[in-house]
């Protein structure tokens, strides 16, 4: 007997230029039961935004076309406080460059898989 | 090159539109002016390289009025003498910009001849890189003082070839500067006999003495000098010679003059900046290296002038205040060896290496001034610069790799029951692999912000008890092989870096267990002691052997290196422990005995 989908625990949006990172980070959550959609950059990432709301935003820092530092702006800009940002990045000092830019929170990469779904359930669920 | 020969190489058949072109393409200005040097055409590139519209160009006084006024009379006699006799010359100085500033250009000037009489002037020119114009207007300089000087003065290498030639003395020789490079002592004087005084002077002081005769030329009276030429590492590579004229004069006039014409010789062409200054602070002698480090003028001032004006730091990027700097410590009688400092001017960091004693009279009892001889260090400093930002990003661009690589491991760990027994083995080593990188980078990351002076400590209020306590039972968590135990922890209020202290303590602690046995304990301790607080790691372990205990502070270097101990690693973390401990105004200090176990500790200041 095939069992009904679950409905998922939230929306999750990914950012980041790496579709390798975006794979991982996607399956991750996935697997916890999370609906996610990817973005390769901070554009992408408010077309996306422009069709739905996610629950949270994973965002790199380091993008092409409008890096991570532009979107947050635009995004706050345009929704304020909507969705909560947790900044997931490999640059130095990401915890204070994250809160420099008001964001809720960060992931330093590379991050525990365990740290990741945390994350999301604490901001997504 | 004969009017003549110009004349053929200049075609008049070049149209206005050719030069248009001409001129678009190149990266200089192209231009033609009357004898007067009021210009009648400028190319294409004189508005984007200096901001004038090229109208601006043809007003009468436009060339003069852009020259820097300390330059523009000789600039302008050199541009007028061609003019006047046709030849063709070229010239380096300062051209100012529509913004107001100053370019260095290059110009070089050439006649059109129209039947005997200079009809008009073509020339170019062109901007060259600031470093470049100040090199050579240097070398410029040098070679005038020297062609100044009323003497003959020459260099050689070690074939005896003539490598400079200049002074004022030479006319009466009937040369002209640098008319002999290329040429060897033993040809000029006509002699191939090594013992005679000519030619044997010049071998001794390539053997390192110092030779003082007399000699007659063309019927007038020398007294030569020559010495061993050196370069910086003080090897011989050649001679220097000067010989004075001295016909007429005493003896001892002229000895007296030829050691300072040697001297000034010597230091205007030594590599290292040498700034002499009198006990009064003003600066007395300065050579061209020196001007160049420092961007003094040559009538420059007073050492307190130097200093406000180009702002010594230390290579920490502390201020040297008057008091420090090398020239008031050597008035107030003591010599400085080797220390290092750094300069800016020109957008650009000059690191400095410098040395510098008091000049004493004769029987020393009297200080007449001082005298600092300065290195300049920059290319090492920038290569060292470039190393530690390629370490910087190449250990980033590590990040995102291993990020993928545990993502994948710990997805598949989590998928566990599908894989067999093997395969879970197989996934759990790539996890801890990739979590050695990750320690790997990180501290490679630390280390390059060390190195690049950007590792930021905050001070916070925090408890280091508590702080302590929760790395020591995170730590204990981790091993199962050794027993952690953290004797009771006062509660202290420091300032200090949370991430960072907790990193300290974190070291201490995989250090303790790396090198201790199986089941050993590592006992924690946090105290106070006459106002500080007190963070002990005791370990009875391997112990550190004699001979390596004082360097192993120093980045990179690794205590256990070739014994049985060395369990890997990159041995900074008591390089970062060190460098981190030391910016919370602390100290780190030590015991250990081979076989027994070391004691580590660090003290941070602990307000009442």
């Amino acid at each position: 007997m095939e069992k009904p989908e679950p409905v998922p625990r939230g929306y999750v949006l990914i950012v980041d230029d790496d579709d390798d990172i975006l794979a991982i980070v996607a399956m991750h959550i996935e697997d916890d039961g999370f609906a996610v959609r990817t973005a390769h950059n901070g554009q992408e990432a408010l077309e996306a935004i422009r069709e739905r709301m996610p629950s949270l935003v994973l965002l790199d820092l380091k993008m092409p076309v409008m890096n991570g530092w532009d979107f947050v702006h635009r995004f706050r800009e345009l929704y304020q406080h909507a969705a909560p940002i947790v900044v997931m990045s490999a640059i130095d000092a990401v915890g204070r460059r994250a809160a420099d830019l008001g964001a809720e929170d960060w992931l330093a990469k590379p991050f525990e898989a365990t740290a990741l779904t945390e994350m999301v359930r604490r901001y997504a669920a | 090159m004969t009017p003549y020969q110009e004349r053929t190489m200049v075609s008049e058949e070049l149209s206005h539109d050719e030069l248009e072109v001409l001129s678009g393409a190149l990266d200089q200005v192209e231009w033609t002016a009357e004898p007067t040097l009021r210009f009648t055409f400028v190319g294409a590139n004189a508005t984007n390289m200096f901001g004038y519209p090229r109208t601006a160009w043809l007003a009468p006084d436009f060339f003069a009025s852009r020259l820097a006024p300390d330059e523009r009379e000789t600039t302008l006699a050199l541009c007028r003498s061609v003019a006047a006799d046709g030849r063709q010359r070229q010239c380096l100085h300062r051209f100012v910009a529509a913004d107001g500033r100053a370019r260095w250009v290059r110009t070089a000037i050439a006649a059109r001849w129209d039947g005997p009489a200079i009809r008009r002037l073509v020339g170019l020119t062109a901007v060259v890189p600031d470093v470049v114009a100040l090199h050579e207007r240097e070398r410029e300089a040098q070679r005038l003082i020297l062609d100044q000087l009323p003497a003959i003065v020459w260099t050689t290498d070690r074939e005896l070839r003539f490598t400079s030639g200049s002074g004022a003395g030479l006319s009466a020789l009937g040369l002209v500067p640098n008319q002999l490079i290329g040429g060897t002592v033993y040809e000029y004087f006509r002699v191939e006999d090594p013992a005679h005084p000519y030619i044997a002077s010049h071998l001794r002081a390539l053997a390192g003495d110092n030779v003082t005769y007399d000699a007659d030329w063309i019927g007038r009276s020398y007294q030569v000098h020559v010495e061993p030429f050196r370069d910086h590492r003080k090897a011989i590579v050649g001679v220097i010679g000067v010989a004075l004229d001295v016909t007429g004069r005493t003896r001892a006039e002229a000895e007296r003059d030829a050691q300072r014409q040697l001297l000034a010789a010597l230091i205007s062409n030594l590599v290292e900046g040498v700034v002499v200054a009198d006990v009064e602070g003003r600066i007395t002698l300065v050579n061209a290296a020196a001007r160049r480090m420092f961007e003094l003028d040559p009538g420059a001032a007073t050492v307190r002038e130097l200093a406000d004006r180009t702002r010594p730091r230390t290579p920490g990027g502390r201020l040297l205040p008057y008091p420090e700097l090398p020239w008031t410590r050597a008035l107030a009688g003591e010599v400085v060896t080797r220390e290092a400092f750094v300069v800016e001017h020109g957008g650009r960091a000059f690191h400095l290496v410098t040395s510098a004693a008091p000049i004493r009279t004769d029987d020393g009892t009297k200080t007449l001034g001082a005298v600092a001889v300065v290195r300049d260090e920059s290319e090492r400093a920038e290569l060292e610069l470039a190393k530690d930002q390629f370490v910087r990003v190449a250990v980033h661009e590590l990040k995102t790799p291993v990020t993928i690589m545990k993502g994948h491991a710990q997805g598949m760990q989590r998928r566990r029951r599908t894989l067999d027994p093997e395969v879970q083995g197989m996934v759990d080593a790539i996890n801890r692999g990739a979590d050695r990188i990750t320690r790997i980078v990180e501290d490679l990351v630390d280390v390059s912000q060390l190195q690049l002076g950007t590792l930021e400590v905050r001070m916070d209020s925090l408890d280091l008890g508590a702080l302590v306590s929760r790395v020591t039972a995170r730590v204990a968590g981790r091993t199962t092989r050794h027993a952690i135990r953290l004797l009771p922890a006062e509660s202290i209020d420091v300032k200090g870096d949370r991430d960072r202290l907790e990193q300290c303590v974190r070291i201490l602690l995989d250090n303790a267990i790396k090198y201790s046995p199986e089941n050993s304990s590592v006992e924690v301790t946090v105290t106070t002691e006459a106002g500080r607080a007190v963070v002990s790691v005791i370990d009875h372990g391997v112990g550190i052997p004699a001979e390596k205990q004082a360097r192993i502070f120093e980045r990179f270097h690794r205590a256990v290196t070739d014994t049985p101990h060395d369990f890997g690693g990159l041995g900074v973390g008591l390089y970062l422990l060190h460098e981190i401990i030391e910016r919370h105004g602390g100290d780190v200090s030590f015991v250990s005995v081979p076989g027994r176990g070391s004691t580590f500790r660090f003290t941070l200041p602990a307000p009442e």
